[in-house]
């Protein structure tokens, strides 16, 4: 059976745990409190290694959706088009995302979540409203994932 | 103000080896470069004490293996993991190892073997960033970063799709007639272009680069040296990189370029009218847009305007840009693609083209982008060169 990539770094393995609940667990410096991502083994800021797995606000900026029509990974193959999306989180990075909110456009405010892929790893989700409409939308099959 | 590259000649550009895939490893196409470089200087391989080189398939080989394959005795080594920076860096490198008299003649190569399942392992496999940040999310390597920052270029700039057409359309124009072009035999028209099947958001069909294989090199040395050779050489009038510039943006729509081109500018003594030709690192044609208003030829988000109003193609009289194809219609032989614009470059200005040559073609600028970690590329490079 096809699934996502399912590799992921050893440094992002606490999100392997990260509850699936419509909140957003990530990494955050524990000397300077810079949030951070992807995942890297010191801060990016201070360089620091006091390294917390920490929730953080998951409200987001919307700056560009990209809605694929190819991959050559047969999971996303099989289930185009697909949406994408980067988004500017209000606690500091850019993350990219599966998209939930598929009509949203750029500027628009969204939120950011941990959420697992159909390999079981995990990944980002952006989606409109608040957690407990994200949770619904898990319950949902064939919206996400 | 950093130093002048005066005395330092490029010569001896060689493209070649240009396939879809290749069951060759990449010493073969580093290799072929040298032979080449070799026939077309005259020196014997002697002669060459330094050799920079750009591969990202040459594992388990390295730059310092090379030597013992090629019975080489080097005293100048670069290994170049700038990925579409390469040509540029390397020159860097090998111009200041020149005039400090480190290295003699320094063979700067590169060059990518592309093996049927390559490029999925390529990507796949590129950073610990693009790992546990973009390839989870089902595109091919780069083309989510750059759907999103050609969307987010479309939404602040007003640019339409036949304006990315225009960059590729011309391009294929260049390509003909340019031995190692994999599309040179292959017209596109606008209306071919606007009909090609969506890849990824604005992306479509011939937005994107074809990997495949291919080898790119060109020799450093001393002017001195290249007119006791009796050899077409270029000078360099100025170069500069900067590497992960504007790192707050939400999305990358400038880079290092826009950092260091008005020193640039400066140093080499001219400007953007000066220039005969550009070369810009074209993965994408919303980059080689970033790179026309980052070099200056338009003002800041003014490309899409620039290109419905310069003619691009070698014989148009306007601006030829990218003139044996650029990526987008030769091929991106991996880290070769670094070199690509350059190496044309090098033989434009020299009056050496191997396809179309622009009528009195002297100066040139070159850019050079790469190395896609996540959501941007992290190195921008720029040559400014001029024909001895
Ligand atoms: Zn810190």
């Amino acid at each position: 059976m096809n699934l996502p990539p399912s590799r992921r770094s050893d440094v992002s393995a606490a999100l392997a745990d990260a509850p699936v609940d419509g909140s957003l667990r990530l990494q955050h410096c524990g000397s300077c409190g810079t949030v951070q991502y992807p995942p890297r083994e010191r801060c990016g800021h201070c360089l620091a290694d006091a390294l917390i797995w920490q929730e953080i606000s998951g409200a987001a900026t919307l700056l560009a959706v990209s809605t694929l029509s190819h991959s050559l990974e047969p999971w996303f193959a099989e289930r185009l088009p697909w949406q994408v999306a980067s988004l500017r989180l209000d606690a500091g990075p850019v993350v990219f995302a599966h998209l939930a909110a598929s009509r949203a456009q750029p500027h628009a405010r969204l939120r950011v979540a941990n959420a697992r892929d159909a390999s079981g790893a995990w990944c980002l989700v952006a989606f409109e409203g608040e957690a407990n409409t994200f949770v619904r939308q898990l319950e949902q099959p064939g919206i996400w994932p | 103000m950093s130093t002048a590259y005066t005395g330092v000649a490029l010569a001896a550009p060689v493209s070649l080896g240009y396939t879809r895939t290749s069951t060759h490893a990449a010493p073969w196409f580093v290799g072929g470069a040298l032979e080449a470089m070799l026939r077309q200087s005259g020196l014997p391989k002697s002669a060459v004490d330094g050799l920079a080189v750009g591969s990202f398939t040459l594992a388990p080989d390295s730059v310092v293996t090379l030597t013992q394959y090629y019975g080489l005795e080097a005293r100048f080594l670069e290994s170049l993991p700038f990925g579409g920076a390469s040509g540029i860096v390397a020159l860097r490198r090998a111009a200041r190892a020149v005039q400090c008299g480190d290295a003699e003649v320094i063979a700067c190569i590169g060059a990518d073997t592309n093996h049927t399942e390559g490029f999925r392992d390529l990507v796949a496999n590129f950073s610990g960033f693009s790992v546990d940040a973009s390839w989870p999310y089902g595109a091919a390597g780069p083309n989510l970063p750059f759907s999103l920052i050609t969307a987010r270029y479309i939404a602040e700039t007003g640019a339409t799709r036949e304006d990315f057409g225009r960059v590729c359309v011309a391009q294929r124009a260049n390509a003909r007639g340019f031995p190692q072009a994999l599309f040179g035999n292959k017209p596109l028209s606008m209306e071919q272009y606007l009909a090609a099947r969506q890849v990824a958001g604005p992306l479509h069909l011939f937005d994107c680069v074809m990997p495949c294989a291919g080898a790119e090199g060109f020799l450093v040395m001393s002017e001195d040296r290249a007119r006791s050779l009796g050899i077409p050489h270029a000078r360099v009038l100025a170069a500069d990189e900067r590497h992960n510039a504007f790192a707050a943006d939400d999305v990358q729509l400038r880079a290092g370029w826009n950092a260091f081109a008005p020193q640039l500018w400066e140093r080499a003594g001219c400007g953007p009218q000066d220039m005969h030709l550009l070369q810009t690192y074209d993965d994408y044609p919303v980059i080689s847009m970033l790179q026309m208003e980052a070099l200056g030829f338009c003002a800041p988000g003014g490309a899409p305007e620039f290109v419905r109003s310069t003619v691009l193609t070698n014989d148009g009289g306007g601006l030829p840009h990218n003139t044996s194809g650029g990526q987008l219609s030769v091929g991106q032989a991996g880290a070769a693609g670094g070199f690509l614009g350059l190496v044309e470059a090098i033989r434009q200005i020299t009056g050496r083209a191997l396809g179309q040559q622009v009528p009195g073609a002297r100066r040139a600028v070159v850019g050079g982008y790469g190395m896609i970690n996540y959501d941007r590329g992290l190195c921008s490079a720029a040559a400014v060169l001029e024909g001895a």
